[in-house]
């Protein structure tokens, strides 16, 4: 996808407009976006859907008041009758003094963001594949899965997503420019069956680059997961050892992101609030959001509103040393923004989130930490963990299955277990973290966000099961 | 395919919703600022030339299609909110095109944001392609498109755009104001109020070419309360029609809704905990039916039938008790689930699919209808242009019996009286469900008396119908905002019911434990 002078010209157009009808800072926003998202099943394409989307997002500051609105309609003359509109409500918006459009003349960026090539997040091919190769790449990638194991009788999800955008950014304050992102996303549910018993597994992966999703890893290790679950036995309750796959860990990270937004701390919602310069998790956790990680999908050279992406340690040796700001939270604090402000497309008006964000790897072995553990719980499925923690006490209690480990080896598959405790209980016991880091999507999300995690291993959890 | 039903996650959806006017209602064009003063909307013109369309449609049959439709979609969203006293406004202007192929039952689908010619026809392309299985140009005759007429209207009065922003925003202070008068221990009031506005043109392979203007008001009150005791609670209440503010008077007026959101949550407060254990459950007019759309209603759709749900192969069978006939209607005036036409061009219709108790029809659009062989039942929705249209439901309900309310309740020594179901979740395959209740209260020797709060009821769909032993003659519909969600698209749909009883449902509650051979039913 090339640059669109056209679009560029248009987000400086919005800006001065909004100036001219009495705006005292405004900013404009396009994401102009193309993508397909195919779905196969039972070695044929089930459904596929093409995707063009270009449209704008306004943000005008008046009196300490601001307003948000969306559109797609870029002619000019409707994009100014847009602009009025808003104009004529901003005066009813309630005034909050921290209200910013970030950004002085000149400070941030003069040019287009072009330095942003080294960061490998854009890959061209993304749009210049046929959507026939793409058909067939989803294919190969339902054919890894049922081609693992006899066992494999039946695939549930089988789907290829992918997305080019082209984002421009202006505002008044002199911040303006433009960069590319792409993505590919394979995801892969599948079943397995022996006997009367059946079981599924699931993998996911992304990619900024469309040749290094690896579809047949996708497919296989969904299929990997279904067969070993086979013969699963019900989990008997138990205070044990625990060790959490990268795919569970990932879906953890997204409530950890939560509570680190500083606009959740300072709403005193967070089980972070005041814990800033403390010891909140095992000396061995590093936990990192790196908006300038190469070829990850959530870099990105700035944040939604102009801002630089940086690399913040958020926690150090287990100390808790940052949290993740926005201009307007950062105005707020007294502190410099982190480039945390997130957007997917035009038409949100952003929020506190992360980039790449992701516990740092060490230098034990997957297999180093399971051989350490006598008796203990090996965890890789969970069942509906986004309604089963609470995000603002961190209390959980998640619905799981995995394998017992016995005698430093994995031996069987569990099932019917529960893990509960609260997250910076959690944090505190991870007593050991492998080389091993996985990054993973996540699926409810739209967007860049990115999670990574290596195996990592607690002291000790809760475990509940119906074997008593 | 276990969906989570949460009224409170649906109502933060700002946009996407249907009604529609009919063709003859270009009177009512409610054309927003923002296309007006560009020039871009002529009141009863279509969004794109006729020529455009047929041309379109031609390409997705190119490659060997057996259907084609294009649904082309110009949108408004004006929202008005008030939280924590703060107003906030958010506005949305949308457009684009939905281009379907649909070739031996499956779905080749692409959209565009533009609506430019050279736009729409390369996109039309990307769908054909995909549908390709040979190399072969296949022809397509030129159809003549025909358009479409209903008798249905749903005017919008007055036009939203008539009335001056000043004026809105006053209503949502002066509604929060009442909010935080009605209860002095009120500490969260956030109201919504929501203008949509919808230009839908469909042109098909059949010839059908519809153009309809939709324009649905909606308005919200979440609240909270905090006692003495520090004890907090939520509750809420919502309402959406296809009219303009002139609808929402009497029962339905804005302030009402604001009320029963703090009625509810001073009845959490002060509410006893809910007894436990099998007894009966009286049902109470309108909302309750929530339970039956989605243990029973889902399950009747036809590609939820087609995966096995538990309606499936039971046509001319008893899945409910006799006295029970369900009705899905999509032609009742102003309510949430009506239009003249669905998404696919069918005309909406009124579709019994439980009579007396057997279960007569599903709910059919074109492409599951024919695999299942039967007719569309004009039940075909999609949420935007952004994809392609899946069977939904309307309004929902069952029809009246012949008790009195007050019969049913003086016949009943001990249950729960359930007026609003709760959050809670739903697989609609087998039509289990586990419901939380929103708005509650225990019937104790004949009478109505204590809200109940922590209460939740559970069963399947099927089991509720055929233990359901008594209905009323006091049907009510009432115009929820309670969007519907299926497969990711949210859909706005009615929902009704006279009062019912049913015999023995699971009750669970931390209350006594109220076994339903010590009372019940007499």
């Amino acid at each position: 996808m090339k640059m669109n002078q056209t679009l560029m010209n248009l987000t400086q157009f919005a800006v001065e407009q909004a100036k001219k009808y009495g705006a005292d800072s405004a900013e404009a926003f396009i994401s102009d976006s193309q993508g397909i998202d195919i779905e196969v099943n039972n070695r044929e394409i089930e459904k596929l859907n093409a995707r063009k989307q270009t449209g704008i997002g306004l943000r005008i500051l008046k009196d300490g008041k601001m307003i948000f609105g969306s559109s797609n309609d870029l002619e000019k003359l409707a994009l100014k009758s847009f602009l009025s509109d808003l104009m004529k409500k901003v005066p009813y918006h309630s005034v909050d003094p921290f209200n910013i459009i970030p950004g002085k003349p000149g400070e941030y960026f003069q040019k287009p963001w072009a330095s942003y090539d080294r960061l490998l997040a854009y890959d061209p091919e993304v749009a210049r594949v046929p959507v026939k190769e793409k058909i067939k790449r989803t294919l190969d990638m339902e054919k890894a899965g049922l081609s693992y194991s006899s066992r494999i009788k039946a695939s549930m999800i089988i789907r290829y997503t992918d997305s080019t955008s082209v984002i421009y950014l202006a505002n008044s304050s002199g911040i303006s420019g433009w960069y590319p992102r792409t993505q590919c996303r394979g995801q892969v549910r599948l079943t397995a069956a022996h006997k009367d018993e059946q079981q599924s597994g699931r993998y996911r992966q992304a990619s900024a680059y469309y040749h290094k999703l690896d579809v047949t890893e996708i497919g296989r290790k969904a299929a990997e997961t279904a067969v070993n679950r086979l013969g699963a036995k019900p989990m008997t309750s138990d205070e044990l050892p625990l060790v959490i796959d990268p795919v569970v860990t990932a879906d953890i990270l997204l409530f950890f992101e939560y509570m680190l937004s500083a606009n959740e701390v300072q709403k005193g919602r967070s089980p972070f609030t005041g814990k800033i310069g403390t010891a909140v998790a095992g000396p061995i956790v590093f936990l990192i959001d790196d908006g300038k990680l190469n070829g990850g999908i959530g870099t990105a050279p700035v944040d939604a509103e102009g801002i630089p992406h940086q690399t913040t340690p958020l926690i150090e040796k287990g100390v808790l040393k940052q949290l993740l700001y926005d201009s307007y939270t950062a105005q707020k604090a007294k502190v410099k923004s982190t480039g945390n402000r997130i957007r997917g497309f035009y038409d949100q008006e952003g929020k506190i989130g992360v980039t790449n964000f992701y516990i740092q790897p060490g230098k034990a072995k997957r297999k180093d930490l399971i051989a350490k553990i006598d008796k203990g719980f090996y965890v890789d499925y969970t069942i509906g963990i986004f309604s089963s923690i609470d995000p603002t006490s961190g209390d959980f209690s998640i619905p799981c299955a995995g394998y017992m480990i016995e005698k430093g080896a994995i031996t069987y598959p569990v099932r019917g277990a529960g893990i509960s405790g609260n997250l910076l209980g959690l944090l505190k016991s991870i007593d050991n973290v492998a080389d091993d880091l996985t990054w993973i999507y996540n699926l409810y999300l739209p967007g860049n966000p990115n999670y990574g995690s290596p195996t990592i291993s607690l002291s000790s959890i809760k475990i509940s099961g119906p074997g008593g | 395919m276990t969906k989570q039903y949460n009224p409170r996650e649906m109502t933060r959806r700002e946009f996407l919703n249907k009604i529609t006017t009919g063709t003859a209602a270009v009177g009512f064009i409610w054309a927003h600022p923002a296309w007006a003063a560009a020039g871009v909307e002529n009141p009863g013109q279509l969004s794109v030339p006729p020529e455009v369309l047929q041309k379109a449609v031609k390409i997705l049959m190119s490659k060997g299609a057996d259907f084609a439709d294009v649904f082309v979609e110009r949108a408004t969203s004006d929202t008005y909110r008030s939280d924590d006293k703060k107003i906030n406004t958010l506005s949305r202007v949308d457009k684009g095109v939905g281009l379907r192929a649909v070739k031996k039952g499956r779905t080749f689908y692409a959209f565009s944001e533009s609506l430019k010619e050279k736009d729409i026809l390369e996109t039309a392309g990307l769908a054909a392609d995909a549908s390709a299985t040979d190399q072969l140009e296949h022809d397509f005759d030129v159809i003549t498109l025909r358009q479409q007429k209903s008798p249905l209207k749903f005017p919008i009065t007055p036009l939203p755009t008539g009335i001056p922003i000043k004026k809105k925003i006053e209503m949502v202070r002066g509604l929060t104001g009442l909010a935080y008068s009605l209860d002095p221990r009120t500490i969260q009031a956030a109201l919504s109020y929501v203008e949509n506005y919808r230009h839908i043109t469909i042109a098909t392979s059949s010839g059908k070419l519809i153009d309809q203007v939709l324009g649905l008001t909606e308005f919200s009150a979440q609240t909270a309360l905090k006692d003495k005791n520090g004890d907090i609670q939520g509750a809420y209440d919502e309402i959406a029609a296809y009219a303009g503010q002139s609808f929402f008077t009497g029962e339905y007026a804005f302030e009402n809704i604001v009320k029963t959101s703090i009625k509810r949550a001073q009845n959490l407060l002060s509410g006893v905990d809910c007894p436990h254990g099998v007894f009966p459950v009286v049902l109470a007019p309108a909302m309750a039916s929530t339970i039956f759309h989605e243990a029973c209603g889902h399950g009747m759709e036809a590609d939820v039938v087609s995966k096995g749900s538990n309606f499936k192969g039971k046509l001319g069978q008893i899945v409910a008790a006799k006295e029970i006939t369900l009705v899905d209607d999509g032609t009742l005036p102003f309510m949430p689930g009506s239009f003249a036409f669905d998404d696919e061009g069918t005309p909406s219709q009124r579709t019994v699919l439980i009579k007396d108790g057997v279960l007569v029809n599903y709910l059919c659009d074109l492409i599951w209808g024919k695999k299942m062989g039967l007719k569309s039942t004009g039940n075909a929705r999609r949420e935007s242009f952004r994809v392609p249209p899946i069977p939904r439901m309307r309004n929902t309900y069952i029809e009246n019996g012949a008790l009195s309310h007050d019969d049913i309740i003086a016949d009943t020594k001990r249950g729960i009286y359930i007026v609003m179901p709760g959050g809670g979740q739903v697989d609609v395959i087998s039509g289990r469900f586990m419901m939380g209740v929103e708005e509650g209260y225990l019937i104790e020797n004949g009478k109505i008396t204590s809200p109940v709060k922590k209460a939740s009821i559970s069963g399947t769909g099927i089991e509720a119908l055929k233990s359901i032993d008594m209905v009323g003659n006091n049907l009510a519909i009432f115009p929820n905002l309670g969007r519907c969600g299926k497969g990711q698209q949210w859909v706005p749909v009615g929902l009704g019911m006279p009062t019912a009883r049913v015999r023995s449902m699971l009750v669970g509650g931390s209350g006594p434990s109220w076994d339903e051979k010590q009372g019940g039913a007499s």
